[in-house]
């Protein structure tokens, strides 16, 4: 879309709002051109504010892909649906026109939302939300590539990715916070991951973090003071045979008994200190 | 690609493979890769080049050979030999040894006996390449009769036919609810939906604590997979797929990648597989850590970038799934039967196991168990045959007290039915389920209320909150666990925990919140006397509860 189009969009936004699938709502609109966000099927209808209910079809707006959208193999398409009244000769001598609109509507936003910052990192977050086709479907997938570059999860990236992906700042951060995988705060240098799966509660899990908890003074889900060492549950890391496994920094060593733990915990807060 | 070429690339293969007569295979899943087998197979590598015995003798980098305790595992082929806890050359002189031995030197001391019950009674169809290929070639893989099925059933067979094959061999979901293969197959094969559009998911979010047969298969085998899902879509009529696989496996996920980009360029995915009008596509879709996720509708939320919540059924996926279309959902280990079943025919695999449950399961054998690690065996095998046969027994000869099937929403079985087969309705009619696969063997020195406590505790954590019955009832069915296990309960206390279970089971909205009691519901009705001891005499029998005493005088105040 050219520059103009965030002047229209952002014009536009004052009007439309989240429609449910089907609901069809009157969006006014006085001369210029409009540019709605819609998903498909979509049924738009223009009218003149004094014609009846047969002359609705005097305008029928066509759905068309924005230069920079693909529409992906599958999904609901998001289609760039540009209406100019000014091109179609019933419209244009109408002061104002109504669209009806039918179909899941979302508020047009700028075609580009910049990054929050210059950091390189986000041109990896943009590389996955691009080979996405920004689809609001793609959320989780470039949550992970956020937390990936960043190690967490901040408020600055969680209010970007949802304006890129053109979803509700709620929904995104109700997604963030309804998986475990996703963490809100930043870690510590090291991680330290205990699997509390059966078989390692069996063979003993709870003692290595009492371990932890005795040396380096942290509960499952804390970073220590100096922000050395991170201490974390996993449901289960899939290396049953090897119970009780603990991922140290990535790595999964398995047998892991309390004193080894202890150990390698005091090493990491004291290698810096 | 047609099945000419497909043939002509098994065949170079195979030419290339026998030019060199021996073979080493080190390990590389997880479990080994975690014992440094990487490191091994480098080792290996040097020496060889050393002894300037490229030409006899070539290393290959595999999957999962199942004993994963003893890792990281080493077998040199054609003679089977298998060695276990092979160190890392820096750590000992273990590499030499073994390139010694191909040499013609006597056999050491790190040799395991391939003819352990462990490894002679298992019947392997999922895992039969487990071990052998090298999962990130997928040359390898069609030389082992790879895309043979896929090929052959887009050019000679119709949807129906495979359909019909799948419904004959009596395949049953091995996600662990054991709903017909072929039926659910052909449900959604008839469901018709708008311009057309199918989707086939496979859920690789094995999220049951103790469960990895899922990750085994796709570190060892990820082409099978694929192939599985390939033609599960040309017989519904389905041209998207996505797999949906755990974010904490990174190797499962690369190998799939890695798969899925090979298949691609062979075009063996992608449009127009073998010059037919089958055109079928792959994605990844990672999850995020959610234990509902595995349930189905709440899967579909996820894969489409929500909440994973589940919803109500009816409407089933196969008619309204994945944005709103008809969608099949089977698990890995179905999908990865799949192409043997279409190979050897419906037949073949019916003969496989008990009346009612077809074909074999692999098991991730872990807990108080020697033999820990991964194993196939036919459906209907007895449970004392996995333990004490293939398992090994119990360690520290301790005694056996409880095989933990189907993880969190899964029962404890007892001692008095070991002698049990081990198959669908059998595991239902003691109150536990076979669940995906995970079996976790628990000796005297586990507390069975604490057990309960643990998966309640999970259940718990990982209820999704959208019904009460689920979000409400777990947690109090673990306070009371909580009070039973440190000794403050009262007996009433027991009959409440025992209405709750019913209640919760009855009411709740998904699997998760049925299923959630059946840890208590089993160990209520085989270790009752370990909670009685909990409550009347506050003490743990197995000693793992800190139960507190009530002293005389409270007791007296009481």
């Amino acid at each position: 879309m050219s520059s103009s189009s965030g002047a229209l969009a952002s014009e536009s936004r004052l009007r439309l709002g989240k429609h449910k699938p089907g609901a069809a709502k009157d969006c006014w609109r006085y001369g210029n051109p409009v540019q709605l966000w819609v998903l498909s099927p979509v049924d738009v209808m223009a009218r003149t504010p004094n014609s009846t209910e047969k002359d609705e079809t005097a305008y029928k707006g066509t759905a068309e892909a924005g230069p920079e959208e693909r529409i992906p193999a599958s999904g609901p398409t998001t289609t760039w649906l540009l209406i100019d009244p000014a091109k179609k000769g019933t419209v244009e001598h109408c002061p104002a026109v109504s669209f009806r609109v039918k179909g899941d509507l979302m508020p047009a936003y700028p075609a580009t939302v910049l990054p929050p910052s210059d950091d390189k990192r986000w041109r990896i977050v943009e590389g996955t939300m691009r080979r996405h086709g920004r689809e609001p479907n793609a959320l989780i997938e470039v949550l992970h590539t956020v937390q990936e570059s960043f190690g967490y999860l901040d408020d600055t990236a969680l209010k970007f990715v949802a304006q890129s992906l053109r979803l509700p700042y709620s929904k995104v951060f109700g997604v963030a916070t309804f998986y475990h995988f996703f963490t809100l705060k930043p870690k510590g240098k090291h991680t330290c991951v205990v699997c509390t799966g059966t078989a390692c509660y069996i063979k003993g899990s709870p003692a290595l973090l009492k371990a932890v908890e005795e040396t380096a003074h942290i509960q499952p889900g804390e970073t220590s003071e100096d922000d050395q060492v991170s201490l974390l549950t996993a449901r289960c890391v899939g290396s049953c045979g090897l119970a009780p496994a603990v991922v140290f920094d990535g790595e999964v060593a398995g047998k892991v008994v309390p004193e080894e733990m202890s150990k390698r915990i005091l090493r990491w807060l004291h290698h810096d200190a | 690609m047609t099945l000419d070429e497909l043939r002509e690339i098994a065949r170079i293969e195979r030419e290339k493979q026998q030019e060199v007569p021996r073979k080493i295979h080190v390990c590389m899943a997880a479990a080994c890769l975690s014992q440094h087998s990487d490191k091994v197979k480098a080792g290996l590598e040097a020496q060889i080049k050393e002894k300037g015995l490229e030409h006899s003798c070539k290393v290959k980098g595999v999957g999962c050979m199942g004993l994963c305790a003893a890792g990281p595992l080493v077998s040199v082929e054609p003679e089977g030999k298998l060695y276990q806890g092979v160190r890392p050359p820096e750590e000992g002189s273990d590499v030499a040894d073994i390139v010694g031995s191909v040499d013609g030197k006597p056999a050491n001391k790190l040799e395991l006996d391939p003819g352990l019950p462990f490894f002679k009674e298992q019947v392997k169809v999922v895992l039969e390449n487990s071990g052998k290929i090298d999962p990130e070639r997928i040359e390898d893989y069609i030389a082992a009769d790879g895309y043979e099925a896929l090929l052959t059933a887009l050019t000679s067979m119709t949807p129906l036919e495979i359909i019909e094959q799948v419904t004959k061999s009596g395949l049953r979901g091995r996600g662990g609810a054991g709903y017909p293969t072929g039926l659910k197959w052909s449900t959604v094969a008839k469901a018709r939906s708008q311009n057309n559009t199918k989707f086939v998911i496979c859920n690789a979010d094995e999220g049951d604590p103790g469960a990895f047969m899922d990750r085994s298969v796709l570190e060892s085998d990820p082409q099978r997979v694929l192939e599985g899902m390939a033609i599960a879509a040309y017989a519904v009529g389905a041209s998207q797929g996505y797999i949906y696989v755990r974010a904490e496996y990174p190797l499962a996920i690369k190998r799939l990648k890695t798969a899925i980009k090979q298949a691609e360029n062979l075009g063996l995915l992608g449009n127009n597989i073998c010059e037919t009008r089958f055109s079928f596509r792959i994605d990844i879709r990672l999850g995020a850590g959610a234990f509902v996720c595995g349930e189905e509708t709440a899967l579909i939320n996820s894969v489409e970038g929500k909440r994973g919540t589940p919803r109500p059924r009816p409407p089933y996926p196969a008619q309204e799934g994945l944005w709103g279309a008809p969608t099949l959902i089977n698990n890995v280990e179905t999908y990865a039967n799949i192409a043997p079943i279409v190979r050897k025919g419906g037949a073949w695999f019916a003969g496989i196991g008990t009346e009612k449950s077809k074909g074999t399961k692999v098991f991730a054998l872990a807990g108080r168990v020697q033999n820990t690690g991964l194993i196939e065996v036919p459906m209907g095998i007895k449970l004392r045959d996995i333990i004490f046969r293939l398992g090994g027994g119990i360690p520290d000869g301790r005694k056996f007290k409880a095989a933990q099937t189907g993880g969190p929403s899964g029962g404890c079985v007892p001692e008095q039915y070991l002698d049990m087969p081990v198959d669908y309705e059998s595991l239902a009619k003691v109150g536990s389920i076979m669940g995906s696969g995970g079996l976790i063997v628990m000796d005297d020195s586990s507390c069975m209320p604490d057990v309960a406590k643990y998966f309640m505790d999970f259940c718990r954590t990982e209820s999704c909150g959208k019904c009460a019955p689920c979000r409400v009832g777990t947690t109090h069915m673990y306070n009371l666990l909580e009070r039973i296990t440190s000794g403050a309960a009262a007996e009433k206390e027991l009959s409440l925990l025992e209405e709750l279970c019913s209640v919760v089971s009855q009411t709740s909205l998904c699997g998760l919140g049925q299923s959630a009691p059946n840890p208590v519901v089993t160990t209520l009705r085989y270790f009752r006397d370990e909670y009685l001891a909990h409550i009347g005499e506050k003490h743990c029998p197995a000693g793992v509860c800190k139960t507190k005493p009530l002293s005389r005088t409270t007791e007296v105040g009481k």
